[in-house]
């Protein structure tokens, strides 16, 4: 039960901040639950694999996601993942939980920067073959965009692919940006396509973390159903809410449990929460 | 110019749409029977098969949810052969070949 609410608080904040739940389950599964930073990372795989398939549906019926996009970086993305995933089996626990809050510590600063400048990459309209399109809704036109350094972005995507696997995330805080600032794909596509990607990633995370045994069955239905119905209200919240104060908040929040990983990882004592 | 295929897209969200609703109704009855403990009472051969051992519901949350991504990948392989994209096709390929080769490490 205790499991279950704090996989649905997860998936609420996942949705509302667009961090899917993994950044936010990992550490309340290890921090909360004392539950082995490995076994946290196994089942988080399954969360995001939930998280993703269910904002999938979302974006696909929408028309956002450009598959074609997401089948050009799936194969550096998935042997990155499976890199980190082999890297995240054979590294101590104590590294991990540092390495996961430096990296919680740098999406707390992109979510940073990310609310005081408010704006994203100016997609242009290139003179290219290679043209792709997608249907916006608010101004309900359809929006023409060419994708760019295609080469870097295999490279860097699959450098994303390899926290993706070593972390238990989905990678979408490391997929949007590249996709957004060096590929110049309009952002609405790049979290769509981003999100249909992290699917595969997650799944072959999953199955090396089970084959392993680090998959703690017994507490998977709790987690699935947590991160659905977390992910369904956070969607829905995420419509009417202040955004800019809620995001500040987590931002606090987020560095707190940075530091609280990386304390964990240095073996400080702290007193519990 | 590349334009979206509309079947093509409908398929993969059919798919997607009925395996999670399959994952997600399962998911509910385990948790709704481990909350009730009414898995002590009901000596049902279905709820105490294991199946790679583990207990059968879960192995069918498991892998059905497992089945999303996989199932997406074969209908992307079938589309972009019938759209002759041989260059998605093969990377599609390597990825389900990949996901095969772990997924048959657990079984055997």
């Amino acid at each position: 039960m205790y499991i279950l609410s704090t996989s649905f608080v997860a998936g609420i904040i996942g949705s509302l901040l667009g961090l899917g739940g993994g950044i936010i389950l990992v550490p309340a599964l290890t921090i909360l639950f004392n539950i082995p930073i490995h076994e946290a990372i196994g089942v988080s795989f399954i969360g995001v694999l939930v998280n993703s398939s269910s904002s999938s549906l979302v974006y696909i019926k929408n028309r956002i996601t450009d598959i074609e996009l997401s089948s050009f970086l799936e194969l550096g993305v998935v042997i990155g993942s499976i890199t980190g995933a082999y890297v995240a089996l054979s590294v101590n626990s104590n590294i991990l939980s540092i390495i996961f809050g430096i990296v919680l510590g740098y999406v707390a600063i992109n979510m940073y920067k990310k609310i005081r400048n408010n704006k994203e990459s100016n997609y242009t309209e290139l003179k290219s073959e290679d043209k792709r399109e997608y249907f916006e809704e608010s101004t309900k036109t359809i929006v023409t965009y060419s994708i760019t350094k295609k080469k870097e972005g295999i490279i860097l995507s699959s450098i994303g692919g390899i926290f993706a696997g070593l972390l238990g995330l989905g990678g979408g805080a490391i997929f949007v940006p590249i996709m957004n600032r060096i590929m110049n794909v309009p952002i609405k596509v790049a979290i769509a396509t981003s999100s249909f990607m992290i699917g595969v990633t997650s799944l072959v995370g999953a199955l090396i973390f089970f084959n392993n045994g680090l998959i703690n069955i017994e507490i998977i239905s709790p987690i699935i159903l947590g991160i659905f119905f977390g992910s369904q209200i956070g969607s829905r919240i995420n419509k009417v809410i202040n955004k800019k104060l809620l995001t500040n908040i987590f931002i606090v929040v987020i560095i707190y449990i940075a530091l609280r990983m990386i304390l964990n990882g240095l073996e400080v004592n702290v007193i519990n929460i | 110019m590349i334009v979206r295929n509309n079947e093509f897209e409908k398929l993969i969200l059919l798919v997607i749409k009925t395996l999670l609703f399959i994952s997600i109704t399962i998911s509910i009855v385990a948790v709704m029977i481990d909350l009730s403990y009414m898995n002590q009472y009901i000596n049902n051969t279905i709820l105490s098969t294991k199946l790679l051992g583990i207990n059968f519901l879960q192995f069918i949350v498991v892998f059905t949810l497992f089945m999303i991504p996989i199932s997406r990948l074969a209908i992307m392989i079938r589309e972009f052969s019938k759209l002759d994209k041989y260059m998605n096709v093969v990377t599609e390929l390597v990825v389900l070949i990949i996901i095969l080769v772990l997924a048959a490490r657990i079984v055997i």
